[in-house]
């Protein structure tokens, strides 16, 4: 159902008395700031001396928004001119908008783009998942890969014991050398592959 | 925006870069014959396309308070077409930065992207 302009200024205005209603009561910092009002703008004088859009006709804002709202197409048009005044043209312009527009909405987010993707390439293996097993490591027994511990790191071979009886162990295969694990994780009981364990369970 | 519209009228008027940008866009062999450097300057004026998209994503993206894979598409139209308006020539070595800024600005709201 279509609501009258005053219905929607009474709404606003209920949602503020609202919203200081509830900052009173909790103790939030109160935006004591008139409401912006649309439509509002100085009068006469006043308006001459600050408003940049006085002399233009009253619907016109151009110039109090182009400063304050940047659009992204003049920009960009920028560059353009410098390539077309040397006689080139540019057609990577939007994949570089997309590319670094994906990139800006990472770090407005507050995390970077390929955190996990970078710790896995310094490896120069996989991202794996938690408990998920690389293809070399499949016809390995998993007693003790399987499970991963509450510390946030994937289950990783050598990690611990997870209170299996000494009896018990699996029989490991050792590890080539460039599979053994290389980082040292704190929440772990027995992080560092270390040749006396291997040698203690090995048959 | 000002500020880069700014930039951008002082680097094509007052320095030999932009003498060199307009020189290459007149007449590249001839430019190339006078001992001006084309490669590296021609990589210098992408660089500054580049840049200048890149700043256009950064404001795009934070418009519109996401990030999608197809927000550039078409933009090299847009681009190009704002210059057009803005009085440069598809030839080469003729317009200026700030000419027609207010129409470039224009054709950005009307394309939805302000």
């Amino acid at each position: 159902m279509h609501r009258g302009r005053i219905q929607a200024e009474i709404d606003a205005a209920d949602a503020d008395r609202g919203a200081r209603a509830a900052a009173r009561r909790w103790g939030w910092p109160v935006d004591r700031r008139a409401p912006v009002r649309d439509g509002h703008r100085p009068r006469g004088a006043v308006r001459r001396a600050v408003d940049p859009d006085a002399a233009l006709p009253d619907a016109s804002r151009t110039c109090s928004t182009s400063p304050s709202r940047p659009a992204s197409t003049p920009i960009v048009a920028v560059g353009m001119t410098f390539v077309i005044l040397s006689g080139g043209i540019d057609l990577s312009v939007g994949s570089i908008v997309a590319l670094v527009g994906r990139r800006a909405g990472h770090g407005a987010a507050g995390r970077p783009a390929d955190a996990g993707r970078a710790a896995a390439g310094a490896r120069g293996r996989a991202r794996l998942r938690p408990g998920q097993r690389r293809a070399d490591q499949l016809g390995r027994p998993a007693a003790v890969h399987r499970h991963a511990r509450h510390d946030e790191h994937r289950a990783r071979r050598g990690a611990a014991l997870h209170g299996r009886a000494a009896g018990l162990r699996v029989r490991r295969v050792v590890p080539r050398a460039r599979d053994r694990p290389r980082r040292f994780h704190p929440g772990a009981r027995s992080s560092r592959w270390r040749w006396s364990t291997w040698s203690r369970t090995s048959c | 925006m000002a500020l880069v519209y700014l930039v951008a009228h002082f680097v094509l008027t007052r320095t030999t870069f932009g003498r060199y940008v307009y020189a290459i866009g007149g007449n590249e062999e001839a430019t190339r014959l006078s001992g001006v450097a084309i490669r590296f300057h021609k990589t210098m004026i992408y660089g500054v396309s580049g840049l200048m998209s890149a700043v256009a994503a950064v404001i795009l993206t934070a418009r519109l308070n996401s990030a999608q894979p197809i927000a550039g598409m078409m933009y090299e139209l847009d681009a190009i077409a704002a210059t057009v308006i803005g009085g440069t020539s598809l030839m080469g070595g003729e317009g200026i930065a700030w000419r027609h800024a207010g129409r470039r600005a224009d054709h950005g709201r009307a394309a939805g992207t302000a």
